[in-house]
């Protein structure tokens, strides 16, 4: 069974609403993704496989050892 | 009061056509399905919708009824047919039970309504449930990566569909913000009515983040 949809994203005010909650607790909610983004960078680091979520400490000078 | 919300009665539930009824176990061992399938489903810019998020009061039947009626597409997982540990040893009824409502809302009143079977296991459904036979069982053999694989094998879009990629990083944000989200909410499951919403809110801000940015030009409204 395969259905074509064609769907925009819906506002964050709008799901605030279908949830039946406030625009403010959706704004603490997008305040603490924003907060884990900026401390994961562009949010296109992660990787849990490779055992590492944050860039390491060690400046890299491109060289492989 | 402020801090104190409630998701109304089960007459203000808006209709929504974006809206997935989520028909999942609540369990603990269910948590990275859980996450899983809110991240998934929110990738598509449907909106998951749970029995989880409406506040008691009302017959529970005529909550999920209700949740049924408001959402345009339905999303059953019937992999927990094993018996509950707790005595007394039980199977869970409640997700075929609830797919069968589903059906019947389809069958019998909205033709539109359409729903999804998800199972960890090839075939089993087909005998767990025989009735569906002749229905596409989608099967995400139990992790999160099959419950991103398979809703893009049953939401075919026309112009854009997230990748795996795309929805595994939505996930694992999601699985991020878990902790602290539970801890926001003073609440040691996340299958609570306050974490169930925290979660499509925070699945919302992410996948407009991780796919939006790159699919809105051939999306279409």
């Amino acid at each position: 069974m395969a259905v074509v949809i064609e769907t925009p994203f819906p506002s964050m005010r709008k799901v605030a609403k279908t949830l039946g909650v406030s625009a403010e607790r959706g704004k603490e909610i997008e305040r603490l993704v924003e907060k884990q983004y900026k401390a994961h960078g562009d949010g296109r680091v992660l990787n849990r496989r490779s055992g590492s979520k944050r860039e390491s400490a060690r400046p890299r000078n491109g060289r492989h050892h | 009061m402020r801090g104190r919300e409630t998701a109304g009665t089960i007459k203000d539930l808006p209709r929504a056509k974006e809206s997935l009824f989520l028909n999942i176990p609540y369990d603990s061992s269910f948590t990275n399905l859980y996450l899983a399938y809110i991240a998934g489903v929110s990738s598509f810019g449907l909106m998951p919708r749970a029995t989880l998020e409406i506040p008691g009061g009302e017959r529970r039947l005529d909550r999920i009824l209700a949740l049924i009626r408001s959402c345009a597409y339905s999303l059953h997982d019937l992999s927990r047919v094993e018996l509950d540990r707790r005595p007394p040893t039980t199977p869970r009824f409640n997700m075929p039970f609830e797919l069968g409502l589903a059906v019947s809302w389809q069958k019998l009143k909205r033709p539109n309504h359409t729903w999804f079977v998800f199972e960890a296991m090839p075939r089993r459904a087909e005998k767990s449930l025989s009735d569906i036979s002749g229905t596409d069982v989608y099967i995400h053999n139990g992790n999160a990566r099959g419950v991103f694989t398979q809703p893009c094998n049953a939401f075919v879009r026309l112009k854009s569909q997230p990748t795996t990629r795309e929805m595994e990083q939505a996930y694992e944000r999601l699985t991020e913000l878990l902790p602290e989200l539970k801890e926001r909410a003073g609440a040691s499951s996340p299958f609570e009515a306050r974490g169930f919403q925290d979660l499509v809110l925070a699945a919302r801000d992410i996948t407009r983040r991780e796919i939006a940015p790159q699919s809105s030009p051939s999306r279409q409204p």
